[in-house]
């Protein structure tokens, strides 16, 4: 075997839970594994020949793998892809959120807006990395995750608010 | 200072990673071979992207280069001194962000709400210092602390004006007049993302003689997460830019009780 092989094994090794885990916060669970493997085959194709630190980097091909397959399942289902990203797909990770208040205000954000605060806040990744991840730049990654998390806080205080009213008149 | 709103969605986090845990199985991938590609094919391939944000800018003088490199010094926030910066930010779909003033010294920054309702009331400030921000309501008090780092405006992305010059993006150059004033028009797209990959299409304008930015144009189009067409524009104008000495008196211009313009 390679070493080629051997590095891109090493780096598999490594990282396939966090990949599947990635995916597992997307997409059902059923099809989890599917687009993990399917992420490594890509990369194998594209891995650049020196990467010290490849997690964004296989986050930033995930997130390509996950376009392609949420517009092969549109096609196939016949439906538009916006009409199934509103809709919680069976198994869909939206409803596994066991913060209720939370789910229904991260559902009315823009796919955009969610997938900046998913990286930073699910995957963990630092700004930097997030922006590797998000194919762009760190202040642009940035503005987008500060807008994302003003959004975010004003639909959780929209929601609050009606509660404070209705204890205020009670 | 815990991030609440963050910490909020982390606890949420519908999936682990050791879920995972002894599910790989490499030999299991089918691996195509891998395409050997010749070192030789991708020089060409660099040294065009490195060229094509001279080439697709007219060749009238100054260079493009000199252009990009005087507006990303005119911006630079690691040139030294207190950068001050008032802006009026409007957009295509109603909502006005109002007036609000801006300083930076380094990595503490300073956002005051002056009018309008867009992000928050008139009166309300923003400091950024330490990798904290707190924001303060118009009577002063403090409403919320969290981690984090706030790019202050817009029309203070130099660095991600560079980076795209540098990464060889196309970034055209055009030579306009804003509002009657002589102006450079620097044009780029970002990087989109799933699901709809929008255009996101930046314009950035600085003034032809000091290369100060004068107007900064967010224009995204495509269609949003419902697939409804969608085409909006953000527009943030530079009413005043200028570099302030760092001097202690224009360091109070940093503090939430500081002079306020």
């Amino acid at each position: 075997m390679s070493d080629r092989t051997e590095e891109f094994r090493a780096i598999y090794s490594a990282h396939h839970a966090a990949l599947c885990a990635y995916f597992a916060r997307r997409v059902g669970r059923g099809e989890v594994e599917d687009l993990a493997a399917e992420t490594f085959v890509v990369a194998w194709r594209k891995l650049p020949r020196k990467i010290e630190h490849p997690l964004p980097w296989l986050y930033a091909v995930a997130g390509k793998v996950l376009a392609n397959h949420r517009r092969k399942t549109a096609r196939r289902d016949g439906v538009h892809i916006g009409d199934r990203l509103a809709a919680a797909a069976p198994g869909d990770p939206a409803e596994r959120l066991s913060d209720s208040g939370l789910a229904d205000a991260f559902a009315q954000l823009s796919e955009r807006d969610r997938e900046a605060i998913r990286l930073v806040a699910w995957e963990g990744l630092s700004l930097a990395d997030a922006a590797l991840a998000a194919r762009c730049t760190t202040p642009a990654f940035t503005v987008r995750l500060s807008r994302a998390r003003r959004r975010l806080q004003g639909l959780l205080e929209d929601d609050f608010a009606p509660t404070m009213e209705g204890i205020r008149h009670a | 200072m815990p991030d609440t709103l963050l910490d909020r969605v982390a606890a949420a986090n519908p999936a682990t990673a050791a879920e995972f845990d002894g599910l790989a199985n490499f030999d299991a991938l089918k691996l195509p071979p891998r395409r050997r590609k010749r070192l030789l094919a991708g020089i060409p391939a660099i040294a065009a992207a490195a060229l094509a944000a001279v080439v697709l800018m007219p060749a009238s003088a100054p260079s493009a280069k000199e252009v990009l490199r005087s507006a990303v010094d005119a911006m630079a926030l690691d040139q030294g001194g207190i950068l001050y910066a008032q802006t009026s930010v409007r957009t295509s779909y109603g909502a006005d962000y109002g007036t609000r003033r801006i300083w930076v010294r380094g990595d503490t920054v300073r956002f005051l709400q002056v009018s309008g309702t867009g992000d928050a009331p008139a009166g309300t400030q923003e400091i950024t210092r330490g990798g904290t921000i707190t924001r303060y309501a118009p009577d002063g008090k403090a409403t919320m602390s969290e981690r984090g780092e706030m790019v202050p405006g817009e029309i203070f992305r130099s660095a991600a004006l560079l980076d795209a010059a540098r990464a060889g993006r196309q970034v055209t150059l055009e030579e306009t007049t804003l509002d009657g004033r002589p102006a450079y028009a620097l044009h780029w797209d970002e990087p989109s993302g799933p699901p709809h990959h929008p255009k996101i299409e930046m314009t950035l304008w600085v003034d032809r003689d000091t290369y100060v930015p004068l107007r900064f144009a967010d224009h995204s189009f495509g269609r949003d997460v419902n697939n409804k067409p969608f085409d909006e524009t953000l527009t943030e104008t530079v009413d005043t830019f200028q570099r302030l000495s760092d001097t202690p008196e224009n360091r109070r211009l940093l503090e939430v009780n500081g002079p306020r313009g």
